[in-house]
């Protein structure tokens, strides 16, 4: 994730869709970082490789603004983020009817990915790392370990539910409860 | 799915553990996609998950290579008594369906941005030594729903599924959480994937477990 979680607010209107249509810069920009970011989330869990959700998110993003400029607009400028993920839903699956999905990885493979921390840092760009780094060290010492048992080292949730004498439900409201107190401590930082 | 449903059902927390089935995920990056405080909370979820995975947790080496624990899956055991077993899995299946599925592989300009709650009868499939191959036509559009007898599976956690044309050119893979025991796994395929007539062969087996057999079932998809 490149950017700051706040991004300016801007209503997704027919004054909106006007300004996308017309190339007006900072409305281009804002429309290419809030739902870059959502394209990203959606892509990156179906598509193994980098390169390919990047083609696949600015291929989405081009078949949008073409058909919004050939158009003129949507029938209801409310339903731009539908109109974005029904498209990148459609690039999607012309990615697997193409085959360019990555190779699926064979069966006995079991080792961890050795690109993907250099990749995850990457996108992070490096002020948006400090903060991240903060509001992670930030959080009470018993989520940081779970944080890590999930997200780091991989664990089965099923064990670390036994780990933690939790259910699975449980184990999603200790996640909910991290992600809250990250959130609050990031933004501050965001703020100050 | 509503912006309540959403929050009911931990659906960011779900997403961001890789809980969701398929479908589910698709109908929660629809409303994410147009709900602003969904896709904030996401956004923050990733941005922590994100963090942690590239080693910014504090007793995390920076350069420390993530360790991928494989463990063992516990049996999975014996379903309560209840509903849940009475229920027929077909039945089971068409209710899965039937509520909530969402049209979201049509053509953006034929939508008119209208999203319908439709009802779509499964076809059912057993392992490949078990009867006659189902013969399908192929949907022109919308999506074919496969309800999978996985009962031969019922011990994984979660299923790795695999569809292939009979030349062995595959043509759609992913995982899913494994169904209820005595409740099929569902699966739903969207008509433009089944591009040609003839036959398919879906093979699933236990994700994560190296050397898993998987089970093939077979279908024949005509125009």
């Amino acid at each position: 994730m490149r950017l700051p979680l706040s991004l300016t607010r801007f209503d997704f209107d027919q004054a909106y869709l006007d300004r996308l249509i017309s190339g007006d810069p900072p409305t281009e920009q804002h429309f290419a970082r809030y739902f870059g970011d959502l394209l990203n989330l959606k892509l990156r869990s179906r598509l193994r490789s980098p390169a390919l959700v990047e083609d696949a998110r600015q291929e989405t993003f081009r078949r949008v603004l073409t058909t919004l400029k050939e158009k003129g607009g949507l029938a209801s400028a409310g339903s731009l983020g539908a109109f974005v993920n029904s498209v990148a839903n459609n690039v999607l699956f012309e990615c697997y009817r193409s085959g360019k999905r990555a190779d699926q990885l064979p069966e006995d493979h079991d080792q961890p990915d050795e690109d993907r921390v250099s990749v995850e840092t990457g996108l992070m760009a490096a002020e948006q790392r400090d903060k991240v780094r903060q509001a992670l060290a930030s959080l009470p010492e018993k989520e940081r370990e779970i944080l890590r048992w999930l997200f780091f080292e991989e664990r089965d949730k099923d064990e670390v539910c036994r780990m933690l004498n939790v259910d699975r439900n449980y184990l999603r409201v200790l996640v909910h409860r991290a992600k809250g107190r990250f959130r609050e401590v990031f933004q501050a930082g965001d703020e100050g | 799915m509503t912006h309540q449903q959403a929050l009911d059902s931990k659906a960011a927390e779900r997403y961001l553990l890789d809980e969701m089935p398929e479908l589910e995920r698709f109908q929660f990056e629809e409303h994410y996609f147009t709900c602003e405080p969904c896709a904030e909370d996401l956004r923050t979820g990733a941005l922590m998950r994100d963090g942690v995975r590239a080693g910014l947790l504090p007793d995390v080496a920076a350069d420390a290579t993530p360790i991928r624990t494989l463990t063992p899956q516990a049996p999975v055991a014996a379903p309560a008594a209840g509903w849940r077993q009475a229920m027929p899995w077909a039945v089971a299946a068409m209710l899965a369906v039937t509520l909530g599925y969402q049209t979201l592989f049509v053509v953006p300009g034929l939508r008119d941005g209208v999203v319908a709650t439709q009802a779509v009868a499964p076809v059912t499939l057993r392992p490949a030594t078990r009867g006659p191959e189902p013969v399908v036509a192929r949907p022109a559009t919308g999506m074919l729903a496969l309800a999978v007898d996985v009962s031969g599976l019922s011990t994984a956690s979660s299923l790795a599924y695999d569809l292939r044309t009979a030349d062995e050119v595959s043509v759609a893979t992913g995982t899913a959480a494994a169904p209820i025991p005595g409740t099929p796994l569902l699966v739903l395929v969207p008509g433009t994937v089944l591009q040609s007539a003839g036959g398919y062969v879906l093979s699933v087996r236990a994700a994560g477990e190296a050397g898993s057999t998987p089970v093939d079932y077979r279908f024949v998809i005509t125009n």
